[in-house]
């Protein structure tokens, strides 16, 4: 956090809720624990998500979220407007913690097993305007990936959810690394043109 | 095969995190002069960025809420009662409070520039390590930062005055050791218009040391270089 003066004029809760995700990391940069709950409470479901796939565990997924979230409490300052949505730099921070513990976990080849059936007890329910916008979101996305042939979604796959390098993606397959690499940029830049023509990623 | 038909291969493998470090390392530096792979990495990374969204969507647990909003509150009332003191009395300020200066003057005051033991206004104890900086032809800078690790339990910030701005596309990043192992943190950083950084560092827990380098943008996964800061726990 800066060496800045504690901000005083804080919104009311309700305000808060108002305001926009770059306004409230403003807040919790001076320790405000109230933007910081909005924040949570707007981010929390994509980062458990991501951090559920990603680990396979509730446990692993929890310590994965939890990290991330009082990383983001402790250094907000980090969190500069000009590279990206609030979401996209929790998602980050997810993302590197996830794969963190996944390169710690000695059993990172059995962790694809799904426990407690915690899809049906935790899936989200689409009550808020904000929700059906990252389902449908979420639906593009997936919908790319499915899209794309299945050798280029596999190696994608196991890069992004799974942490594996491209050396151990190929050892796994038993392809050549080159091989793999190609079918990472192939299918990355389908999904680029499929993904800008949807209006999920802005065209540049 | 030309540097770029052979690098620009890894394009996607890059903005998926699957490179070898070696690799990911040639391609940055590729880029530096190829706008063509650089243009391909940004549009490439935007596809990465939005991924994370591309999965089942779940609710947290509520029993996940309760404990990280447990912690922020108590770390916001602790953060209150270190700001808003005003019985406090004037050398326990000096002690306590936030500035880099005052917590430099306090362990200059108490003699011991290394392991300093600081009261916090909570009760808890702070041991503030002065940390050994790279040398001067290091740093691009006619001066050399000055900088420190306040470590109060398995927390950790790090204080850091006279710190020149990151060279051109890298930033400061944060690592801690243990042992012979050095994890990467999510944090990264770079100094004020003033010279002045002050980060937070978590989870200090088995760490021996606290490490900085400078990395490209989004931070490595190991690091690139000597570290141009390192503070010793043990």
């Amino acid at each position: 956090m800066p060496l800045l003066p504690r901000h005083r004029a804080t919104p009311s809760p309700s305000g808060l809720r108002e305001l926009a995700d770059e306004d409230l990391m403003a807040l919790v940069r001076h320790g405000e624990a109230r933007a910081f709950e909005v924040i949570y409470d707007r981010h929390s479901g994509v980062a458990f998500s991501l951090a559920y796939r990603m680990c396979g565990t509730r446990t692993a997924a929890e310590d994965v979220v939890q990290e991330s979230f009082l990383s983001l409490w402790r250094s907000g300052a980090r969190y500069d407007r000009t590279r990206g949505s609030v979401r996209t730099w929790v998602l980050g921070i997810v993302h590197n913690r996830a794969i963190d513990s996944l390169r710690r976990s000695i059993n990172h080849d059995r962790r694809r097993a799904s426990d407690e059936g915690i899809e049906e007890r935790f899936e989200a329910p689409e009550h808020t305007e904000v929700e059906v916008a990252r389902r449908d979101d979420a639906r593009e996305i997936r919908a790319a990936l499915d899209e794309l042939p299945e050798d280029q979604s596999r190696v994608i796959e196991l890069a992004f959810y799974g942490g594996y390098t491209h050396t151990e993606i190929a050892a796994m397959l038993e392809a050549p690394v080159g091989t793999i690499k190609g079918r990472m940029r192939l299918g990355m830049e389908k999904m680029r043109r499929t993904l800008e023509g949807a209006g999920v990623v802005v065209a540049s | 095969m030309s540097e770029h038909a052979q690098l620009s291969q890894d394009c996607g493998a890059y903005v998926l995190g699957a490179l070898e470090e070696h690799e990911a390392a040639a391609l940055r530096e590729h880029m530096e002069s190829c706008a063509l792979c650089r243009d391909e990495v940004r549009r490439l990374q935007a596809v990465a960025e939005v991924l994370g969204l591309g999965v089942p969507a779940l609710d947290a647990p509520p029993e996940l809420r309760r404990r990280v909003l447990e912690i922020v509150n108590a770390e916001a009332s602790l953060f209150d009662a270190a700001t808003a003191a005003p019985s406090v009395r004037p050398s326990r300020r000096l002690l306590g409070l936030r500035p880099f200066g005052a917590l430099v003057a306090a362990a200059l005051a108490l003699g011991a520039l290394f392991g300093a033991l600081v009261l916090a206004p909570g009760g808890s104890v702070t041991r503030v390590i002065t940390a050994s900086v790279a040398p001067p032809a290091r740093w691009h800078a006619a001066r050399v930062p000055v900088a420190s690790l306040r470590e109060t339990g398995t927390e950790g910030q790090l204080l850091v005055s006279d710190l020149p701005a990151a060279p051109r596309g890298k930033i400061y990043e944060v690592w801690i050791e243990t042992g012979a192992q050095v994890r990467p943190t999510d944090v990264l950083f770079d100094a004020t218009s003033s010279g002045a950084a002050r980060v937070a560092v978590p989870d200090l827990r088995g760490a021996s040391a606290v490490l900085v380098t400078a990395e490209r943008l989004g931070g490595a996964r190991v690091p690139t270089m000597a570290p141009l800061i390192d503070a010793r726990l043990s």
